[in-house]
């Protein structure tokens, strides 16, 4: 496992290992960035997508998909851009699906690196990708708070949320 | 969403701040690899320029004028041979002439001296010897205590280096046919 000598020598098992292991964390990161952020771009591009839209698919799939490691839900039999790219596409084609804007693209659903069974272990929401940016957006005006009380903060929010409409954060 | 559901999407969100890093880091490295490739490329094609000026403007003879002059040959302070100094005046004005035949006999009787190994560069750049000229030009550019050294400076290498190219060119001409179709 030669982790210094180049990025390129970083396989997918070694970056299972390190993010399990919660070490060199930066170092993987950029690793997968840098391996899988064009392949998913092409993807949402193709898909009437923007390169704004393919930036926030790909960093919320890697952020999953790195979370999914941390909770040993992943192990390293599968290749992780096959999970990246997976996820990707089915958070975009969600998307696409609430906007009413989907075409289906049969060629791209037997692309190389989708595997449509590995949905079915992973937590997964239909309306996922817009979970996220909602709670993104309440976790970034929470965030100087310690990480219990922002937990407990951001639970408290979102059962409002859930029993009223959308109320306005105030932090 | 249940307290686990928010605890997991904080820990994916703290995820998704090291990601936004790292981009941020990327985006960088990105940046400067495209200043650093547009200087380099600036760069070349100024240097690429200032060949072409040269190449254009510079003039063989008047380069081996400039040398001669730089030679420091005093008559009155020489006190080794009256001879050899006047021998190597003769070298001179042989070069100022464009002898350089005439110079290069002369210098062979001569012994070894700083004065000849100047003359000697300047006399076999003159004939288009560029083996033996760049021998000399080694000789003294080693040689930190010799009295031509610092004459070697970077204007001189860049210009004699053109020279050096410009004679490729000049045999290549020499040999283009392309007026026979015109006899």
């Amino acid at each position: 496992m030669s982790f210094f000598s180049t990025q390129s020598s970083l396989s997918s098992k070694d970056i299972v290992h390190f993010v399990s292991q919660n070490i060199h964390l930066k170092k993987c990161v950029r690793t997968l960035y840098k391996e899988n952020y064009t392949l998913v771009e092409v993807m949402v591009l193709k898909m009437y997508g923007t390169k704004l839209d393919a930036e926030d698919v790909f960093r919320y799939a890697l952020s999953k998909v790195i979370w999914l490691i941390q909770e040993g839900k992943i192990d390293d039999e599968i290749e992780l851009r096959t999970y990246i790219y997976t996820l990707s596409r089915k958070l975009w084609v969600n998307t696409l699906k609430k906007k009413n804007n989907y075409t289906y693209y049969t060629s791209d659903s037997y692309h190389e690196n989708f595997n449509a069974q590995l949905l079915e272990d992973i937590p997964f929401k239909e309306d996922d990708l817009y979970l996220h940016k909602e709670f993104s957006e309440t976790y970034k005006n929470c965030k100087p708070l310690e990480k219990r009380m922002l937990i407990n903060k951001l639970f408290q929010y979102w059962k409002t949320k859930t029993s009223s409409s959308l109320p306005k954060m105030s932090v | 969403m249940d307290i686990n559901e928010v605890k997991d999407r904080v820990n994916i969100e703290q995820n998704r701040e090291v990601i936004d890093t790292v981009q941020q880091q990327l985006l960088r490295e990105k940046l400067f690899k495209v200043t650093i490739s547009i200087t380099i490329k600036t760069i070349a094609i100024f240097l690429l320029l200032i060949f072409f000026y040269l190449a254009n403007t510079l003039q063989v003879d008047q380069f081996i004028l400039d040398g001669v002059n730089k030679a420091y040959i005093d008559l009155e302070g020489n006190d080794k041979s009256r001879l050899i100094t006047f021998s190597l005046e003769g070298v001179a004005s042989d070069l100022k002439e464009g002898n350089y035949s005439s110079a290069r006999k002369i210098l062979k009787e001569l012994p070894s001296s700083h004065h000849k190994d100047w003359f000697v560069l300047l006399t076999h750049l003159g004939l288009n010897d560029f083996d033996t000229s760049e021998e000399y030009l080694t000789k003294i550019y080693d040689q930190t205590d010799h009295v031509y050294h610092n004459e070697l400076d970077y204007e001189f290498c860049l210009k004699y280096r053109v020279i050096h190219v410009k004679s490729f060119y000049d045999e290549e001409a020499k040999t283009y046919l392309g007026k026979i179709g015109y006899e």
